[in-house]
């Protein structure tokens, strides 16, 4: 009788795997914690301490500089700022981008141009956006005049005139992310079932009954996403108005980000700016927090 | 026992040399009172502006000194956006430029936080005298010099001649007749109606303000006319307190607020000005004036316009007339490895045989007064009034530790007036939040 060898198979625990993931893992980790966690960690650490108007760290005053940024006037009025454009920013961009997803997730050459027409902005470096809309709306050599007075309509100031600037900066971010959002909401259509529309269409449902009841519901994971994100991005606006505004007419447009950018870079004030900063990361990590929760999804499919 | 090298001996005095030879120059540098004598190096840094005719001027003035002594002179730059805060940030940096480009105004501050090197040995008293007044004033603390300027600027009123010859208007160019403001808004308004009518459009103005980054003309052209609505030495004229802290009782006198009208009514009221910051409007012939510097004028119109015939007017004024002037300054970073070589370089490029090369090649007014009638292209037609007034007129800007505080939200103020806010709510809240940043300046200062 021949005996068979038999090799015997090692049996892998779960450590293993975990100590192997956690080896190959570990030089991103170690790469996020450095260039990420550590300069909040010094942001935080700077945001408790004074420092001298030539960045020298002073004392340690603890919650100073958050009451005194807490009681500013001009840093309060860029918060609410900064709220309201958030505010008007994301339905209107996704609404821009849900019509678009929805007009053109079919597949098809034009919808492809189309597509790829729409998202270029959300690729073009935004400084460029800047100078493009400067183009647009300068009062004097501004295309957007140009067109005005040849029809009659006379010139308008908008980069000069706080509402009309706070308009102009609206649209410069509006029309640049609305692209993106648009993507979020075409991944999301594709992942919705045919079979699911079809159903519905069986049963009777019209364009706007199968859009409001079915794809809608469907789509509220890639609604959390887009809001997430352009809340983010709201928060954040700094460049086009470093390029158009520089946060006028009379801090028209002196939204947080470039609030903070003047406290850090022009005023020089380490521990105010930073101070400023990790209530705007504060504010922001709450409400898209609430966002998270109110939008989160309530069914399977 | 064994007296042969062992490796572990090897390793031993290796290691103690390795100590020495780190530990030694630094010794000796730590012995030495003055600045970072070190022993010759092969090159020097520079850190300069992109602004390629001072990067060329300042190369060929460099040339004989780093020829003469064997040390190789370069030059890197910083974006124009990045430059004050580099410059202040040097303190905290492991590796530093041995000389910088710094900005006149900002100079103050920069001795102020001890991040320059004060360069009196290398300067002597009769350098100080031939320097142009405006271009020391703001490089000078508590006695102390921190920097020569590069070349002297000046402002003036360039003009479209063949326009104004149509119109049969001569201007003056002598500085005892400039014309005031009131004389040359009556000329700008005469002008402007008949060239619009005649072109059948509104794209023509009397006037362009500043060098184009700022609506209102920012601190160095926009704060000219504020400052000439005071008599000489009046809080107005001044524009900041001595010390360089307070602008409340400064910028917000009678006098100034009068000015603040005055430029916002040229732009709103009488829409003589274009509220854009494009200057191109002048090469396209859309512009009778252009109140702005030498380089800008010279070296844009040979550049954009080269068949335009134009010509250069007094600055106008109120009450006084007044200029601000200065311009780019050389510095050397206190803690630059090689300071005093780069001391004893920056002192070279200044000198009146280097002072020239250095000025000429920019086709700029020198920074020494013996300078002044040695360049041909100074007694240019154009360029004669933009030097009569930086010899005669000239005047630093606010000289304050906190410059680019103070630019910053004067420059945003005069932008605000001129596209038609309040003027007393948007003075009283920028002298407000002036005075409050630069308070925080105090410790040095007083």
């Amino acid at each position: 009788m021949t005996t068979t060898a038999t090799r015997r198979r090692k049996i892998r625990s779960p450590l293993d795997s975990y100590r192997n993931a956690a080896v190959l893992l570990a030089p991103t980790v170690a790469l996020i914690f450095l260039y990420k966690y550590v300069p909040i960690g010094q942001a935080i650490w700077a945001s408790l301490n004074a420092f001298s108007v030539a960045g020298n760290p002073l004392a340690f005053v603890g919650l100073n500089n958050f009451v005194h940024v807490l009681t500013d006037p001009s840093f309060l009025q860029s918060l609410a700022l900064t709220v309201i454009f958030a505010a008007v920013k994301i339905p209107l961009q996704l609404t821009l981008g849900l019509g678009a997803a929805l007009l053109l997730y079919r597949s098809s050459a034009f919808n492809s141009f189309l597509r790829v027409v729409l998202i270029i902005p959300a690729i073009t470096p935004i400084a460029i956006i800047g100078i493009i809309f400067l183009f647009l709306f300068d009062r004097e050599v501004g295309l957007t005049n140009a067109f005005l007075t040849a029809v009659g309509v006379g010139r308008v100031s908008w980069l000069t005139t706080p509402a009309t600037a706070q308009a102009v900066v609206a649209v410069a971010s509006i029309w640049r992310d609305a692209g993106f959002t648009m993507l979020i909401y075409l991944a999301g259509l594709t992942a919705i079932p045919a079979q699911v529309s079809e159903a519905a269409r069986i049963d009777g449902a019209n364009g706007w009954q199968s859009t409001t009841r079915i794809i809608l519901p469907m789509l509220q994971r890639s609604t959390q996403l887009a809001t997430v994100t352009t809340t983010i991005a709201a928060f954040q606006f700094f460049a086009p108005i470093f390029v158009l505004t520089r946060g006028g007419p009379q801090d028209a447009t002196d939204v947080a980000a470039y609030h903070i950018y003047e406290e850090a870079f022009v005023f020089y004030d380490q521990g105010t700016a930073n101070a400023m900063s990790v209530i705007l990361v504060s504010l922001i990590v709450v409400i898209t927090t609430v966002e998270l929760y109110v939008l989160r999804s309530r069914w399977e499919y | 026992m064994s007296t042969s090298l062992t490796r572990r001996s090897l390793l031993v005095r290796g290691g103690l040399l390795g100590l020495a030879a780190a530990a030694g120059p630094s010794l000796i540098a730590a012995c030495s009172s003055s600045p970072a004598s070190s022993a010759k190096p092969a090159t020097l840094s520079g850190l300069w502006v992109p602004y390629d005719p001072l990067i060329d001027a300042s190369k060929a003035a460099a040339t004989s000194w780093g020829a003469a002594n064997g040390i190789q002179f370069n030059i890197a730059t910083v974006p124009w956006a990045d430059w004050d805060r580099t410059v202040r940030a040097f303190p905290q940096q492991p590796t530093v430029p041995d000389v910088a480009i710094v900005d006149g105004p900002a100079l103050l501050g920069y001795a102020a936080n001890d991040i320059l090197l004060p360069l009196d040995r290398y300067f002597n008293p009769r350098d100080m005298q031939d320097f142009l007044p405006a271009t020391t004033a703001s490089a000078m603390r508590k006695g102390s010099f921190y920097g020569p300027a590069t070349n002297e600027s000046s402002q003036a009123l360039a003009y479209n001649k063949d326009l104004l010859d149509r119109y049969g208007i001569t201007p003056p160019t002598e500085l005892g007749k400039a014309w005031t403001w009131p004389q040359l808004r009556e000329i700008m308004i005469d002008i402007q109606k008949r060239e619009r009518a005649a072109r059948g459009n509104d794209q023509f103005w009397g006037m362009f303000l500043g060098q184009g980054n700022f609506i209102g003309g920012g601190t160095y052209t926009g704060l000219d006319l504020i400052r000439s609505n005071g008599a000489k030495g009046s809080n107005t004229y001044k524009a900041i307190s001595d010390d360089g802290l307070t602008v409340t009782g400064y910028a917000d006198t009678p006098e100034a607020m009068e000015g603040y009208q005055f430029l916002q009514d040229l732009y709103i009221r009488d829409g003589l000005t274009p509220q854009s910051k494009s200057p191109d409007f002048f090469y396209n012939g859309q512009i009778a004036f252009w109140l702005t510097d030498p380089d800008v004028a010279v070296t844009g119109i040979a550049e954009k316009a080269p068949t335009m015939k134009w010509g250069v007017t007094p600055h106008p004024y109120f009450v006084t007339p007044i200029v601000q002037t200065d311009s780019y300054h050389l510095g050397v970073p206190k803690n630059s490895p090689n300071a005093d070589w780069a001391a004893k370089l920056v002192a070279d490029m200044v000198s009146p045989t280097n002072g020239l090369i250095l000025a000429s090649k920019q086709k700029a007014i020198p920074m020494r007064k013996s300078l002044l009638d040695k360049a041909d292209y100074l007694r240019d037609a154009h360029m004669q009034v933009f030097t009569e007034t930086a010899s005669q007129w000239a005047v630093p800007r606010p000289i304050t530790p906190g410059w680019s505080e103070y630019d910053t939200v004067y420059s945003q103020m005069l932008a605000d007036i001129a596209t038609g806010a309040d003027i007393s709510k948007t003075v009283s809240k920028a002298v407000s939040d002036i005075d409050s940043q630069l308070a925080r300046y105090q410790s040095l200062v007083r």
